[in-house]
């Protein structure tokens, strides 16, 4: 009988093709193993290399920055190309760097001392001209990096390697500041030519860093060489060429495959196929990336502090571990992170303090009279941004979405694309329509004060992520005296007195901590491996072993 | 017996012919009618809340508890499938309904009234055949934003001039028939020569593209969900679980895509199986 | 080259310049009917002032009529200007420009894949006895159910996972690099046309086996293997041309699964994310280039058609 046979046939492939796909035998017992790490195994760097290699190409998780430019975008790109005036070591400390010293003269006067050694790639020697200027051209509202100059009165160039920064008042993160990008270090020339085009791939960027910007293909990748002349030594690879991959995926394939020899930030998902790489390794440092969401509006239920404990306490902070991270993170008390103070003066004080904070813990009955409490009308949904195309975010949103649901929340996901997304950030009209944006944030550059200033104080004095608005005196006046001191224990007492106060009010429900991840193929070795990546020259010292 | 009786009686007798004596068709009308009872009743049938997460242990192999395994927030991969079922077969038959609609009524006005309208019917349906159905999809979704709506919309355009050129064709060779000349000499009006006699006689034809159109529908709308522009994470639709569990793939646990990859593929199976044997049948009974 | 085919060739270009006129007028109007403001697109994400809004006004000719506005964009398309992505806001051309080369390797080495395995097949099951009809059957059923992306994540997880004999990443570099970095995609990408070219060409050379032509030729005594070089082949070759030309142009449009999957960066990967972030110039250009291939790619099977068999001129397809 030809049909009958055909039909057994046919069964019998989709038979086979069940087989293959469910009933194999795996490898190993579970796919997806989530010990904890033990942090005290964090690594911060990799032993510097002493081989050259030709060619390394490194892949850029965050996607195809919209420009090079240190005061556009952040890109993992940057930092190789744009030296900042001080530099952050693997281990969150500040050292000299284009500036040989960077120092407070009076309580009102900085000074900044340069190199007298340092070139653009262009050959131009760099002078206290290009950095007022540089300086100057963050000092503009419309900066990402305005806040840190919010205190600065003037910047007068004092000496052909002399920069004197006026204050109206003591200001103790600015030197912390300007060893990220707010003190990226630009040719003025260049940048006045270049005009609208500096940053893009046309215009590109000319800067002092160890590796020269030579093509921009966009949406392919961009080529950087070795800088012969530079002033640390050049740097052992002779061409650093990023692409593009934001896919989780692609991009562990991509690794775990050869074809692209690292890549920062790579997907949790993928740690067992990465721990079981025959050909390359799995690095885990030290961050102060968290992941968390927070209220963007000051008339949602986002804006009440109950309904924000309330799914504090709903989320099981262990299985939000194992499960987006898969083990590479911990449980965090608050939204500011403990590695950001890791390198600071007063680093025992802070730790003191976060250790006495409460830290999370799941109580849903708790919860549940918290919301009731709050009267908040439970039938209208409450709903969660997040950028579209981030795995981890977008399992961060269905578990927020699960938590919600136990204690009678309905939460619906907004899921935007990157332009979308970044218009919550700057319109508050994006931000009517939504009551809780869920990011991964970090600090890339020491200092605690950011977060705490930006999502605490008024709009006029820093508070740019204050959407709720959030106003408490105490809190106002301790943020600002921790600022405008410049003694480190007393700026310290001052915070940690205003951490007591607002750090219950969940202004961002944190919900963990990640590891810096870095993939990176055997026989390379020399990068940075911890959050200090995002502000220094982090392949300085990439090369073979 | 009027002709529409015997058009409309051939298709249940084409059926129930092949069914007698192909087995494969039994098959496939087996697994035609799952996928519809797991569309209407998936939610219900489903033995956890679809998107509920840890119902079980995280990514998961298949076990008695969970018979697909669990995904990487540890919701159960069967209960997805089956929540999912309605999601992913609704556009398709959206598609190629309102493709078949469309398309027949193209087809026929060209066929009925030839000559200028004919030939302007005929452009249109080139022109539209010349954008590829994902490239209207894709340009639909960069008009409209992501979601189903959108491509579905597109495709159901997309999928007109195929329906329309048989339809004409069917519709200019029946209209050729002695029997056409006889009913108008009767004097039987247009409108009753168009809707009794036309239409029914083309029904055979358009029904077994309807459902070979059925299958690439679902073809192309999961493949938009594939490509992240259909429906959205954490929908339950089957190929947006076909892409999320990508990362689990090479990570060794295959089901997360597998299950539902597979559950796309029998129903395009059964269903291109169904088309094929209905064209084949219905060709023959024409003779 | 008889008058028919010269006739033939001539409809087709009009037909041709026609459909694309058409086309582009369709693919135009996507951004009349697109719901909000060009000009905040344009912005880049920014609240516009005034100023800027009138200067982009100015720059984008929005103020212009619609008409206007149309033969703004194709003359541009036309010249080479294809206009400013919103979201790179950079030349389309140069975005696209370095990506065609590998999506057209990418479709070439599929239509490879299935000329060699299709028609292949299709003649085995036409000619090699039932055993061989029925096994190819049962390979065709399956493979038509197969679509591209169920292919590609089979593809990676059995050679990411398991055998690691092909990369199941990016594009390679050189030409040899890059044929053995494609092998998968284009793999994924043939099954099922493989499974529909075994289709047609099974039925078109069974039909000529039992042409009258073919039996005579039989009975000549002409050596079978030239009877189906030159009867049953040559004849049958029509049928399979018709099918070649749109499925070669709809390789283009699907390589964008393909891509997708295996990381390529390729045209289809950039029509996608460029849908994905409402990039509408990048759409509307690549959309627009598609279906040239298309119209382009049908008018040459036609054409080759005609030439093979000057009497299918006369009685087109749906004519």
């Amino acid at each position: 009988m030809r049909t009958t046979r055909i039909t057994a046939t046919v069964a019998g492939a989709v038979a086979a093709l069940m087989f293959l796909s469910g009933c194999t035998a795996r490898d190993d017992a579970s796919p997806n193993t989530a010990e904890p790490v033990d942090s005290s195994k964090l690594v911060s760097s990799l032993p510097a290399a002493t081989g050259e290699v030709d060619e390394v190409t490194w892949a850029l998780v965050e996607g195809e920055p919209s420009t090079l430019d240190p005061a556009g975008d952040y890109s993992l790109a940057i930092p190789n190309l744009c030296e900042n005036l001080l530099q952050i070591s693997p281990d969150f400390t500040v050292e000299p760097g284009v500036a040989t010293s960077a120092e407070w003269v009076d309580p009102v006067t900085f000074v900044i001392d340069l190199r007298d050694d340092v070139a653009f790639w262009d050959g131009t020697p760099l002078t206290a001209d290009d950095v007022a200027f540089s300086l100057e051209r963050n000092r503009v509202e419309t900066s990402a990096w305005f806040p840190a100059f919010v205190l600065v009165d003037t910047i007068e160039v004092t000496g052909d390697l002399q920069v004197t920064v006026h204050f109206t008042a003591p200001d103790s993160t600015f030197r912390d500041a300007i060893a990220g990008a707010a003190g990226a270090v630009l040719s003025k020339a260049f940048v006045e030519q270049a005009g609208d085009t500096f940053g893009t791939s046309t215009g590109g960027v000319m800067c002092t860093g160890p590796y020269v910007f030579d093509e921009w293909t966009p949406g392919t990748e961009i080529v950087t060489s070795a800088n012969p002349d530079y002033w640390g030594g050049a740097p052992l690879v002779g061409t650093l060429t990023y692409t593009f991959i934001t896919d989780g995926a692609t991009l562990a394939n991509a690794l775990l495959a050869g074809e692209v020899d690292g890549a920062f930030n790579v997907p949790p998902a993928s740690r067992d196929n990465f721990a079981g790489s025959d050909s390359g390794r799995l690095v885990l440092g030290p961050s102060t990336a968290s992941y968390s969401f927070g209220p963007t509006n000051s008339t949602g239920a986002g804006a009440d502090p109950k309904i924000r404990q309330a799914l504090s306490l709903a989320i099981d902070r262990e299985q939000f571990i194992a499960t987006v991270l898969h083990g590479l993170g911990e449980p965090q008390s608050t939204f500011t992170p403990p590695f950001a103070w890791a390198g600071m003066e007063a680093a025992d004080q802070y730790t003191a303090a976060y250790d006495e904070l409460a830290a999370p813990e799941l109580d849903l009955e708790q919860a549940k009279q918290l919301v009731e409490e709050s009267g908040v009308d439970t039938a209208t949904p409450l709903v969660v941004a997040i950028p579209a195309g981030a795995k981890e975010l977008s399992q961060t949103a269905a578990i927020i979405q699960a938590a919600g649901a136990q204690i009678g929340l309905t939460i619906e996901i907004d899921e935007r694309q990157p332009t979308d997304f970044s218009q919550i950030f700057f319109d508050p009209a994006a931000r009517e329509s939504i009551d809780f944006v869920a990011t991964v944030g970090y600090l890339d550059a020491p200092g605690v004060l950011g977060y705490a200033q930006q999502f605490l104080l008024p709009a006029e004095l820093g508070g740019f992520f204050n959407w709720s608005g959030y106003s408490n005196d105490e809190v106002t006046a301790d943020l600002q005296t921790a600022r405008t001191t410049l003694d480190p224990a007393a700026s310290a007492d001052a915070f940690i007195a205003a951490q007591q106060i607002f750090a219950p009010d969940q202004l961002q429900v944190t919900l963990a901590s990640a590891y810096q991840t870095t993939f990176l193929q055997n026989g390379l070795t020399g990068v940075t491996t911890s959050v200090a990546v995002y502000s220094s020259p982090w392949a300085l010292h990439l090369g073979s072993e | 017996m009027s002709v529409a009786q015997l058009a409309g009686g051939r298709v249940a007798a084409v059926v129930r012919k092949a069914a007698t004596r192909d087995p494969l068709v039994i098959a496939a009308v087996v697994v035609v009618v799952g996928v519809a009872v797991m569309a209407v009743f998936g939610q219900a049938l489903a033995p956890y809340d679809p998107d509920a997460i840890y119902v079980g242990p995280v990514s998961a192999p298949p076990s008695l508890a969970y018979p697909f395994g669990t995904d990487d927030l540890g919701r159960d991969i069967l209960s997805r499938v089956l929540a999912g079922t309605a999601p992913s077969v609704i556009g398709p038959v959206i598609v190629v309904v309102a493709s078949s609609l469309l398309g027949a009524a193209l087809g026929i006005t060209a066929a009925w009234f030839g000559g200028a309208v004919d030939g302007i019917a005929s452009r249109v349906i080139e022109l539209i055949f010349a954008i590829p159905g994902l490239v209207l999809a894709v340009l639909a979704v960069a008009m409209f934003g992501k979601g189903l709506l959108a491509p579905t919309l597109a495709l159901a355009i997309a999928y007109v001039p195929i329906v329309a050129r048989l339809i004409r064709a069917g519709a200019r060779q029946e209209l050729g028939k002695p029997y056409m000349a006889a009913l108008h000499i009767q004097g039987v009006g247009s409108a009753a020569i168009c809707f009794r006699h036309l239409v029914p006689a083309l029904l055979p034809a358009l029904f077994a593209q309807t459902t070979i159109g059925f299958g690439y529908a679902m073809l192309d709308l999961a493949a938009i969900s594939f490509l992240g522009l259909g429906a959205q994470p954490p929908a339950s639709d089957w190929g947006v679980m076909i892409a999320g569990g990508q990362p689990a793939l090479i990570a060794g646990a295959p089901e997360q895509s597998m299950f539902p990859a597979l559950f796309v593929v029998l129903t395009v199976l059964a269903v291109n199986v169904l088309g094929a044997r209905v064209t084949t049948w219905a060709e023959r009974g024409e003779r | 080259m008889n008058a028919g085919v010269v006739r033939t060739l001539a409809g087709k270009l009009g037909e041709l310049a026609l459909t694309l006129f058409l086309a582009s007028v369709v693919i135009f109007s996507a951004v009349l009917l697109t719901p909000g403001d060009p000009v905040a697109a344009l912005a880049g994400g920014i609240r516009p002032t005034p100023e800027l809004i009138e200067a982009i006004r100015a720059q984008h000719h929005l103020d212009d009529p619609v008409w206007q506005q149309y033969l703004h964009w194709v003359g541009g398309v036309l010249t080479g200007d294809l206009g400013t992505s919103f979201v790179y806001k950079t030349d389309v051309a140069a975005l696209i420009a370095p990506r065609i080369g590998v999506t057209v390797l990418l479709v070439l080495y599929t239509a490879v894949l299935i000329a060699i395995f299709g028609i292949g097949s299709g003649v085995v099951a036409a000619t090699r006895g039932p055993r061989a009809d029925r096994a190819v059957l049962i390979g065709t059923s399956i493979g038509m159910a197969m679509p591209t992306f169920v292919v590609a994540i089979l593809l990676i997880w059995v050679f990411a996972r398991v055998l690691g004999w092909f990369p199941v990443y990016g594009a390679g570099e050189g030409f040899l690099d890059s044929l053995y970095h494609l092998t998968l995609p284009a793999i994924s990408l043939a099954v099922l046309y493989i499974a529909f070219f075994s289709r047609i060409t099974r039925g078109a050379v069974v039909g000529q086996l039992h042409a009258e032509h073919v039996d005579t030729a039989r009975v000549r005594g002409i050596p079978r293997s030239q009877i189906f070089r030159r009867h049953v082949f040559l004849n049958a070759s029509p049928q399979i041309l018709a099918v070649s030309g749109v499925t070669v142009a709809g390789l283009f449009a699907t390589s964008a699964i393909a891509e997708q999957a295996f990381g390529i960066g390729g045209l289809g990967s950039l029509l996608t994310e460029a849908a994905a972030r409402k990039d509408l110039p990048v759409v509307q250009v690549i959309s627009l280039l598609l279906v040239v291939v298309f119209v382009v790619l049908n008018a040459v099977a036609d054409i080759a058609i005609a030439v093979i068999d000057p009497d299918s001129a006369k009685p087109r397809r749906n004519a």
